[in-house]
């Protein structure tokens, strides 16, 4: 007569354990399987994002699009106005206050930023709220500024004709006459204008230099290409496909030109006859868009050279433009 | 700066790898041995744009490099990363990882306790930090066997990568810059 007991033990000898520890190995497996590919999932969807936001870091190959909202300095209001697709109705003043903002420039983190030659230092605008902090101060003259490919912040300093970078100070471009105007281009080309000798540089490989390098050394070691020729190349502007454009600032007969994006070659004329343009900004699809000082006004240029002047009026000496970056 | 990065990096791997140790540790009776398995993955494109002059263009090569012991149904290892982001930019990574598999599938989640990047003419030279990495593939034995058999396999995969760079060309950034990527890997391996 079999007691219960080993009707038990028959219902549980080792091979049914060894298969009752498989199925757990395996709803165990299944089950970490199932978190971890959600886990992975989810990360993956979050990571894609929607809508258009600022790219985190370019790779390569890549450029910033650039596109609205546009960002206007009023050199005579001390003002920066924030400026959507419909132009003058669609404008509002970011910050107010300035004293002598003398350029402007935007980074790929939606960050803006203010040479603001009249305190000395550099400030960092939230586009949202404008609300800032400073970026650097104890600057002796900053002068025109832009960012490069990797982020940084260059300068112009306007006390000994240099461009530095302004998180550290390196040194990268030392001329004997003042840069009125900086941007970056393809594979971190540095473009440089200098409107009292009617020239733009096409610095390539920019790179730190000894403290202490002189102008004449610069140019004997820097790889440089440049333009010539120039009447008052004022300020320098870059598009999506890294085209190189000038700003003539002449009252009447300003002139804006494009040329090729590592070498200045493929020159052409944008526009002619403006009023003193001052600062310039490409769109996405090749509109350029122009403060003309004279004009109070920033006009379009399309990207098959028709000119409609009054896009934004009413601004008090309207000078660098800069479209957010994407 | 170092000395910001570090602690927090020794910290994040001391906990990743207790947490290993644990499913070791706690699940014998769960996690029979199996083989080692060493993987090599990689992906590549490049483009071009020319309007008038040359525009933007280069080439971009990621690559990543496994070695895990695997049991049951998880592995632990260790895994490289070099990319190439033309020739301009040389990216590299590595740290502990933890693999979870499945029949062919698997899922898988890493610590990039060392990363950097080196840079050629360009206005930095190096930029440093940490990040993660979690992906899903697939792996398909080129001979016929089971999914833990020893032998060549074939490897498919998705990579979600988190890098966070702390440091510039030796400097604190002001704001660390977080980048994140998602991309397919394509590969051969062997388990032995």
């Amino acid at each position: 007569m079999r007691s219960p007991r080993d009707r038990i033990i028959d219902r549980n000898p080792p091979e049914a354990q060894r298969a009752a520890g498989r199925r757990l190995v395996s709803a165990v497996s299944a089950l970490a399987f199932s978190v971890a590919a959600a886990v992975v999932v989810a990360l993956a969807l979050a990571g894609s994002g929607c809508g258009r936001t600022p790219s985190s870091l370019l790779r390569q190959g890549q450029l910033p699009l650039y596109d609205f909202p546009l960002y206007v300095i009023e050199s005579g209001s001390g003002q920066i106005q924030k400026i959507g697709r419909g132009g003058n109705s669609d404008k509002k003043v970011l910050i107010s206050g300035l004293i002598n903002a003398r350029s402007i420039a935007t980074d790929r983190f939606n960050h803006l930023y203010v040479s603001e030659a009249g305190n000395n230092r550099i400030i960092k605008v939230n586009v949202d709220d404008g609300s800032f902090t400073v970026f650097k101060t104890g600057l002796t003259a900053p002068g025109p500024i832009s960012v490069d490919p990797s982020g940084e912040l260059f300068m112009v300093d306007e006390s000994n004709n240099t461009v530095v970078r302004v998180a550290d100070g390196d040194l990268f471009a030392v001329y004997s006459v003042l840069p009125t105007g900086i941007a970056f281009g393809v594979n971190g080309v540095l473009l440089v204008t200098m409107d009292s000798i009617g020239r733009v540089d096409w610095i390539r490989t920019p790179k730190p230099l000894a403290a202490g390098t002189t102008a004449a050394q610069f140019a004997a070691s820097a790889d440089i290409a440049s333009v010539t020729g120039l009447n008052t190349p004022t300020n320098v502007a870059t598009d999506n496909m890294g085209r190189v454009y000038i700003a003539e600032s002449v009252p009447g007969i300003g002139r804006l030109l494009r040329y090729h994006q590592t070498v200045p070659g493929g020159g052409s004329t944008v526009a002619g006859s403006l009023n003193f343009p001052a600062g310039m900004a490409v769109d996405p699809i090749g509109n350029t868009y122009v403060s003309e000082q004279g004009a109070s006004a920033i006009n379009i240029v399309t990207f098959d050279g028709a000119l409609y002047s009054g896009w934004t009026t009413g601004l008090l000496g309207p000078a660098d433009l800069a479209f957010t970056q994407y | 700066m170092n000395q910001l990065i570090r602690p927090a990096a020794r910290r994040s791997a001391a906990a990743l790898w207790a947490a290993l140790l644990c499913l070791l540790t706690l699940t014998p009776r769960l996690a029979h041995a199996g083989p080692w398995v060493v993987s090599g993955s990689v992906m590549g494109f490049s483009n071009s744009t020319k309007q008038g002059g040359s525009g933007p263009g280069g080439s971009t090569v990621l690559t990543q490099v496994d070695l895990l012991k695997q049991w049951s149904w998880y592995g632990l290892g260790l895994f490289g990363q070099f990319d190439l982001q033309g020739s301009n930019e040389h990216d590299t990574g590595f740290g502990p990882k933890l693999e979870i598999h499945h029949g062919l599938f698997y899922v898988e989640g890493g610590w990039i306790l060392s990363l950097n990047r080196s840079f050629t003419d360009r206005s930095i030279a190096e930029q440093t930090g940490f990040g993660w990495l979690a992906g899903a593939g697939v792996r398909f034995s080129l001979h016929g066997g089971g999914a833990h058999e020893a032998g060549l396999f074939l490897q498919f995969s998705y990579k979600y990568r988190v890098q966070t760079i702390k440091q510039q060309d030796g400097k604190a950034l002001s704001e660390p810059i977080t980048q994140t990527d998602g991309y397919p890997l394509f590969g051969l391996g062997a388990r032995f």
